[in-house]
């Protein structure tokens, strides 16, 4: 009797502890921001989420006529750092209810790093928050899920 | 007043003494972490990536007889980037770029290559000039070394490289 | 009992098979991604659209909140008798003088509303604040005392205005603005009527072919002129390709070309019409309003910098040409009026100012 209730009570909490980690890495994947610039990879790296440009519309910069860097970085020695495998989406904790936050999103075009929010609105739309300060001092974008074209 | 002052004084200068302490400075250099990400790869952007306990750290500071909540700030100085064997080359890597992630510490880019020299086994990165909560990711239990790595043709084959860092730190007496 | 725990089990052990048939259905691991196929994927939900952004490449960046002080140069002004003037009288001024200060406080805050890929809207509201110093050199008997009123009182305008950006798809889109301002020589403790409220908008229809073109053509009813005026409008946002250089056009209301030194600091040239309807309460009655029809050209070199963070401030230098000072009668208590170029009504007042520099400083809190 003991046994089976001690077996009960893991398989509750193993049930519990599994649904919250898939509800959690339903952020991963493949995703496109709505100016259709770049695709971004969202991955689990040490329990939190990150996201890194795996593909640029425009890879070479028409100016250097190589590929582009991250030249607006306000640190200059970090300036050869290529966009392509860039990390704009970094430190995200997921928080439940299809929300991820504590993270910061950064935009390559003027250097700057935004505080963000992540919010899951169906199993292919992100709602990605960046905000200065305060939530409402902000702007949302949309993000779509890509695969593979069938 | 002069009563006042001067003990008043004495007191400042004793405080400023024991709140400032004295700071010496130590250098980290563990040993060679292996960054590794699993074949088959692609021509393109992808993540090696590699473990650093704080078991070396622990060890050189209780050496000076520190521990590890004394340390006030720390700084990557170099990073070198080293092939396993020193017959392979980093040829087939056109750039990459490290950072350190912990679970309580936001993820820090610290050292970047771009380009990854051709025809050499070892390559220095060039280290980042802005450097936040160093101190604060050596005094996790573990920190990750993420290398995004930019490849330029596709490989079966794992790439392992391996990585020296050295950091400097400033310790509380 | 036994049967019961067995059951129970089987259910909490479903959501571990659910979780590991999703595990193999996850994005496969870095190791396993042919990364040149990013070029051929797709939008996982059909129904997924892509909209135009409401920005295009280093435009100056947009306020959330502004604090700023504005200051003229010393001129002079002449001021007519109160009368009904055809717009090319040239009545003997009834007072004269020299105004030493003309400067004041300017405060204007924007906040997203809605702020998703197919929709924008924004809320707004400002409030500037004009005051006048200096000395009357001459008052006849037949003085409205309109110099006396503005080194009193001053003028200022509170206003909201709210602007909304839908995309039509990924290259066209509308733009839609509207604003009420409430402009006069009332004090918070004086206040004015919200039935002076004069109201301003535009609609334009536009084109952004690419990151660094916006364009578009619309419509505008404004007070820029100082009078209320309906006018074509033309929207040219440009980035060269370089990068260095741009333009930042609402015609007819602002003009400029922008050189971008850097992420952190710009430099505009160019010029903006600035109007408002005031209201002057102690020369208007239950019949009908003086309203003075203030409309200003300021041409400025313009400079940006980032302070830190999202902290930016910006310098305005300029010349600033008095386009009107002139007030009308507007009757029935305030009830406007459109005079337009061709309009014939007459002037309550045909007033002149000298034209002189401008320094505008303001601190502002842009937006991502």
């Amino acid at each position: 009797m003991k046994k089976h209730t001690l077996l009960t009570l893991l398989a509750l909490f193993f049930a519990t502890f599994l649904t919250a980690q898939s509800e959690s890495d339903k952020l991963v994947g493949i995703w496109e921001p709505s100016n259709g610039k770049a695709r971004v990879k969202i991955e689990k790296i040490a329990d939190k989420y990150y996201g890194k440009i795996v593909w640029l519309r425009e890879p070479i910069d028409p100016v250097t006529n190589v590929p582009k860097v991250d030249k607006n970085n306000p640190d200059e020695s970090m300036r050869t750092v290529p966009l392509k495998g860039y990390r704009m989406l970094k430190d995200f904790v997921f928080k439940g209810s299809g929300e991820w936050a504590d993270g910061t999103i950064y935009d390559p075009e003027n250097g700057s790093t935004y505080s963000c929010v992540i919010k899951l609105k169906d199993d292919n739309t992100l709602d990605i928050r960046g905000y200065v300060g305060v939530k409402a001092l902000g702007r949302t974008d949309v993000w779509k899920r890509l695969e593979a074209k069938k | 007043m002069k009563h006042f002052f001067q003990p008043a004084a004495l007191f400042f200068l004793i405080f400023a003494a024991v709140s400032c302490g004295k700071v010496s400075t130590l250098e980290f250099k563990p040993a060679p972490i292996t960054l590794t990400a699993e074949g088959p790869l692609f021509e393109g952007s992808n993540t090696a990536q590699g473990v650093l306990t704080n078991a070396e750290l622990e060890a050189l500071l209780a050496q000076g007889g520190y521990r590890g909540a004394a340390i006030k700030s720390a700084r990557l100085v170099s990073a070198l980037l080293l092939t396993e064997t020193d017959t392979l080359t980093l040829d087939n890597l056109s750039e990459i770029t490290l950072q350190l992630a912990a679970p309580e510490v936001d993820m820090q880019k610290v050292a970047v290559l771009n380009p990854v020299p051709v025809g050499k086994n070892s390559a220095a990165l060039q280290v980042a000039a802005e450097q936040e909560k160093i101190a604060k990711l050596l005094q996790q239990p573990a920190l990750t070394l993420v290398a995004d790595v930019n490849l330029k043709q596709d490989t079966e084959a794992n790439l392992t490289v391996k990585c020296q860092l050295v950091f400097e730190i400033n310790v509380k007496d | 009992m036994k049967k019961i725990q067995h059951w129970l089990l089987l259910l909490c052990l479903l959501p571990l098979a659910a979780a590991a048939q999703q595990r193999d259905t996850l994005p496969p691991t870095p190791a396993e991604e042919d990364f040149s196929e990013y070029e051929n994927l797709g939008f996982a939900d059909e129904a997924a659209k892509r909209y135009c952004s409401p920005k295009i490449l280093d435009l100056s960046p947009t306020r959330f909140v502004s604090l700023g002080w504005d200051w003229q140069q010393p001129y002079q002004a002449e001021f007519s008798p109160l009368g009904a003037f055809a717009g090319d009288d040239s009545p003997a001024p009834a007072e004269t003088a020299d105004f030493q200060a003309t400067q004041g406080l300017r405060l204007s805050a924007n906040i997203p509303v809605i702020s998703r890929n197919s929709f924008v809207w924004q809320m707004g509201a400002n409030f500037w604040n004009i005051n006048y110093n200096g000395k009357i050199q001459t008052e006849n008997q037949n003085a409205a005392g309109l110099t006396n009123r503005l080194f009193t009182r001053g003028l200022r305008t509170a206003g909201i205005n709210t602007t909304i950006f839908k995309p039509l798809g990924e290259k066209q889109f509308l733009l839609l603005q509207g604003a009420a301002d409430l402009s006069g020589d009332y004090t918070f403790s004086e206040f004015q009527s919200l039935r002076y409220l004069r109201y301003s908008g535009a609609l334009i229809w536009g084109k952004r072919p690419h990151d660094r073109l916006q364009w578009g053509v619309g419509f505008a009813r404004t007070y820029r002129v100082g009078e209320l005026n309906y006018l074509p409008v033309v929207l040219y946002n440009w980035t060269a390709p370089n990068r260095k250089w741009g333009t930042e056009i609402l015609f007819p209301a602002r003009a400029h070309v922008r050189r971008t030194f850097n992420a952190r600091s710009l430099l505009l040239a160019g010029y903006e019409l600035e109007g408002q309807s005031y209201r002057i309460s102690n020369l208007s009655d239950a019949e009908q309003s003086l309203e003075i029809r203030r409309g200003e050209l300021r041409g400025r070199l313009e400079y940006q910098r980032q302070l830190g963070g999202f902290i930016w401030m910006a310098l305005q230098v300029g010349y600033r040409y008095n386009y009107s000072f002139n007030a009308d009668y507007l009757p029935n208590d305030g009830q406007e009026f459109f005079r337009g170029f061709f309009g014939d009504q007459r002037y309550a007042m045909l007033n002149t100012l000298t034209n002189g520099l401008y320094v505008n400083i303001s601190v502002n809190l842009v937006s991502p």
